[in-house]
């Protein structure tokens, strides 16, 4: 392919070359903060922590009647509720989460949300987590059309249910798995989430609750 | 008549304003403490950012083989790529795109790189309206002003000026505090995002090996606008590239950290094509050099390595005291001192590498380790090679020049100091000097000149001052 831009900086890079460029993969095991081996609950306190600072609420659950009891404290009545990645969610639960939801909510199902007017009405939104990073204390997410991307943004209120075991350690752990699943399945979009939608832009006074949901909750499910 | 540029006049009315210098102060140091806070966390930071330095040079080093692999990989996801040589062409790309598909309101999250482009005015022209939804670049849009901060846009406005623009223009009429203006901007852009047909963004990073690149905001809005409408379109500096996806993750340890003291932005979007029946049925990128790869061949290629985490602006004497408004385009403070002229040419900001104390602060802070304070000294050099100074300047530095290099001249010269500013002075202090020596006195008083110098001083008494 012919292309202007890229033939001239070509040329100035054969002219004048960067010289002694360090290559950065050599060194890039030392760009890491949190240390691969953390045990298991090491890397669900380190994620707890860390997600608490940046605004989220952590809840830490041992099954599927507490996470009951939890839904119901937390999803007061006539909320209007998506779940986005039931499917998965149904797998890991072994249980349909629709049937967890408190009875007095109203529970949209996943059809419905390609009607704005339903989607930009939504209370919450309760989504399953793809990864989650414990330096950082955010969630991984990765929709596709059968997990659309845009009920975790358009809700109030998200609710993410993870496991322990999807919590990696460090940004590049991060980086090695997404790689991965990227070659896997390319046809999903990812979404890094570290807490609730926040702005500082008026005399740096923090407002919670801009764009996207003003309130993150995280349920690890620890049994 | 003297002739002086606007950018000096702006200077010392922007210095004049107090309430701006204040509330640049609090702001800014808030946002410096943050970020040392956090970094605390990177254990040794200086080699965090050599690591970072390093990752940047990396890709500058093999631009064009990044860049064919990235739009190699991108096209393959769906993406459809445009290369734009200048602001005019990518203008004329994003507003064609608009026209194809009979669009008319484009919501547009905060990117620098549309500013310096003036794409919103050029839409704007064509009949297609641009709404921005970071908040604070609303609040500016509405008031029509420029960014005064890469990062904090509206800096220089206090609660009370955002409460007036939002009653003037959306008909506000709740309390006049952060948490009801934010409410109703809110539920403004919501409807926005609702019926636009086409989102703009701008591109923090792009990974050239899986061809997908990142929108990094804390309120949402990057996801919006590159997830809700049926088109999106990301438009990036071609040298806003990394390698490889480990590159990337350090990167964005870094930007959270130094743009915003957070470990990292509240939402990070990866972006990669379209995919089936969820999400923008078409993506769109635009890869823009305007200038850039004639900085690559100059001796100012490491200012590529920019991640535009704002972290010299908030560090920054100068910048401090005037704020970014009057920097003759959308950058400001030390990387816009060196960015403008390049971008702008000397003609047009050969004066504003000059709004630098040279102390250095912007170079220890920087995470990716560019020479600002050598590169901005570099850049006034260029301009009085260039001769471009004025006339005053081109006969003042030679005779200035001449008077230093000869013991007697000097002397003579301080003599002839003191007895022409003798009439001017009381009591040992000149508070009026007319023309450009004006400039001093207007600020401050000038001390009259002793009467002997230190150095005849010493000769008559034969040693230095003793301690008492
Ligand atoms: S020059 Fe360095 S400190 Fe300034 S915005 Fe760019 S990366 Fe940040």
């Amino acid at each position: 392919m012919n292309n202007p831009i890229i033939d001239k900086i070509a040329n100035t890079l054969k002219i004048k070359p960067f010289d002694n460029c360090q290559n950065p993969q050599l060194s890039i095991a030392r760009g890491r903060l949190i240390p691969k081996d953390l045990t298991g609950p090491q890397k669900t306190e380190l994620f707890s922590q860390r997600a608490i600072s940046s605004g989220s609420k952590v809840h830490h659950l041992k099954d599927n009647q507490a996470l009951k009891e939890k839904l119901a404290e937390i999803i007061t009545a006539d909320k209007r509720i998506a779940i986005a990645g039931g499917q998965r969610l149904k797998a890991r639960l072994s249980d349909d989460p629709a049937a967890l939801l408190p009875e007095t909510c109203q529970y949209i199902p996943a059809k419905k949300l390609d009607d704005d007017s339903e989607l930009f009405n939504l209370n919450i939104a309760i989504t399953d987590a793809h990864l989650a990073i414990a330096e950082t204390g955010s969630i991984v997410l990765a929709s596709d059309e059968n997990y659309p991307r845009l009920t975790s943004l358009t809700a109030q209120s998200h609710i993410v249910i993870l496991w322990p075991d999807q919590i990696v350690a460090d940004m590049l752990d991060f980086s090695s798995a997404l790689k991965e699943q990227i070659e896997t399945n390319p046809n999903h979009s990812y979404t890094i989430i570290s807490g609730p939608s926040k702005t500082a832009d008026i005399e740096m006074k923090l407002v919670i609750g801009v764009h996207g949901p003003g309130q993150l909750d995280i349920i690890i499910m620890e049994s | 008549m003297l002739k002086t540029d606007k950018f000096y006049h702006s200077t010392v009315s922007s210095c004049d304003d107090d309430s701006l210098s204040l509330k640049l102060f609090s702001a800014l140091d808030r946002q410096c403490q943050k970020r040392e806070d956090i970094c605390q966390e990177l254990g040794d930071i200086e080699h965090f950012r050599e690591l970072a330095k390093a990752i940047r040079n990396n890709a500058l080093s093999k631009l064009d083989s990044c860049l064919s692999q990235f739009t190699a990989k991108a096209q393959e996801n769906g993406v459809n790529i445009h290369w734009a040589q200048t602001s005019q062409q990518a203008c004329k790309i994003t507003a064609k795109i608009a026209q194809d598909n009979n669009v008319t309101e484009i919501v547009k999250s905060k990117s620098m790189i549309t500013e310096e482009i003036g794409l919103n005015q050029f839409l704007k022209d064509q009949a297609i309206e641009v709404i921005e939804t970071d908040l604070g670049e609303f609040i500016i849009q509405l008031a029509d002003h420029k960014p005064s901060h890469i990062v904090l846009p509206a800096i220089h406005l206090s609660t009370d000026d955002v409460t007036k623009i939002f009653q003037d223009k959306i008909g506000y009429d709740g309390p006049p505090d952060p948490e009801s203006l934010t409410k109703a901007a809110r539920k403004y852009l919501r409807d926005k995002f609702k019926s636009a047909k086409m989102g703009i963004s701008g591109v923090n990073f792009a990974v050239a090996e899986q061809g997908l690149w990142t929108i990094c905001t804390n309120e949402g809005n990057g996801r919006y606008v590159s997830n809700k409408p049926d088109i999106y379109l990301g438009i990036m500096g071609m040298e806003r590239i990394v390698e490889d996806i480990d590159h990337l993750s350090v990167l964005l340890k870094m930007l959270g950290r130094f743009a915003t003291g957070q470990r990292i932005t509240q939402y990070t979007n990866l972006t990669h094509g379209p995919c089936a029946k969820d999400g923008p049925s078409q993506v769109h990128l635009i890869i823009l050099d305007n200038g850039r790869s004639d900085i690559l061949a100059s001796k100012y290629r490491d200012i590529l390595r920019c991640i535009r985490c704002g972290a010299c602006l908030n560090v920054c004497p100068v910048f401090r005291n005037i704020g970014g408004h009057i920097f003759p385009g959308c950058y400001s403070g030390p990387m816009g001192s060196v960015l403008l002229p390049l971008l702008l040419g000397m003609e047009k900001a050969k004066n504003v590498p000059k709004a630098c104390t040279l102390c250095g602060k912007c170079t220890e802070v920087c995470p990716v380790k560019i020479p600002l304070d050598e590169m901005i000294l570099e850049l006034r050099n260029d301009a009085s090679q260039a001769k471009m100074g004025g006339i005053i300047e081109k006969l003042s530095m030679p005779i200035g020049a001449k008077v230093m290099q000869s013991p007697f001249l000097f002397s003579t010269a301080q003599k002839l100091m003191r007895l022409g500013l003798k009439p001017l002075s009381k009591s040992g202090w000149v508070k009026w000097l007319p023309s450009i020596p004006g400039r001093w006195t207007k600020v401050k008083d000038l001390p009259l000149p002793a009467k002997h110098s230190y150095q005849s001083e010493i000769k008559r008494k034969g040693s230095g001052p003793k301690d008492e």
